[in-house]
């Protein structure tokens, strides 16, 4: 049973960390795709790109100063995002060694919480800036219980940093214990 | 810490050396090496109990309040 149970959970383990690399490769794909996007954008012709946007229902950007701003604000999220994933893909490698309840896993922990909160707020922020600015020209669909959600997963993080900084302190006591 | 352990002494006037005591005692020489110098947070009863009959002699003997 307990030999299943071990089975079970190193499969687990292994799917988890398959997923996040490849989240983590593909959103870096993605990024560089937008990036490529924005320079094209800047440097050549903008219509062409506006014209993938157009029948979007999604999303509706109209014009180049709005899809330059777009592609902006999503390149700086998108980075902030792939860095969220690079430390979640190390705090889950650092897991799944050994040593548990490290002072790395604690930051880490932390970091990421911190992160997902204010990436999300700046997330909420410009949008709701972009579209007070750009009002008729840009068109997104928000959905307000993704973004409480995300919040909560930030949160659910500084919290998990709390516990492990708890544990790191009981697991020195019993390692201390003779 | 004000608990200090006379293990050291202990163990010399019985001619013992730390690895012994710590295969009679049945503890890891690690764990008797953070016992001798202080780091330990905690001595289990049992730990206690087998060291002192180990030795023959009583916990006061090992464990010494300086303030």
């Amino acid at each position: 049973m307990l030999l299943l149970n071990n089975n079970y959970s190193m499969k687990s383990s292994t799917f988890l960390l398959t997923i996040l690399n490849f989240s983590y490769y593909f959103l870096y794909f993605i990024w560089f795709i937008l990036f490529g996007m924005l320079l094209f954008t800047v440097m050549f012709d903008s219509n062409s790109v506006l014209e993938l946007f157009k029948n979007s229902s999604d999303l509706k950007i109209e014009t180049k100063s709005v899809l330059i701003t777009t592609l902006v604000l999503t390149l700086i999220s998108g980075g902030v995002w792939i860095y969220i994933l690079r430390m979640i893909k190390n705090l889950v490698n650092s897991l799944l060694s050994k040593k548990l309840f490290s002072n790395f896993q604690i930051a880490s922990f932390k970091l990421i919480g911190q992160l997902i909160i204010a990436i999300t707020i700046f997330d909420a922020i410009t949008m709701f800036i972009s579209r007070l600015i750009f009002q008729n020209r840009l068109k997104v669909e928000v959905d307000l219980f993704e973004f409480w959600i995300i919040i909560t997963i930030g949160l659910f993080m500084i919290l998990l940093s709390t516990i492990f900084e708890k544990a790191k302190f009981y697991k020195e006591e019993n390692d201390l214990t003779v | 810490m004000p608990i200090v352990i006379n293990l050291d002494q202990m163990l010399e006037q019985r001619g013992m050396k730390s690895n012994e005591l710590a295969e009679i005692v049945g503890i890891t020489t690690a764990n008797l090496s953070i016992l001798k110098t202080g780091k330990a947070k905690a001595v289990r009863f049992s730990t206690l109990e087998a060291i002192c009959e180990a030795l023959n002699c009583q916990p006061g003997d090992i464990l010494e309040f300086k303030p």
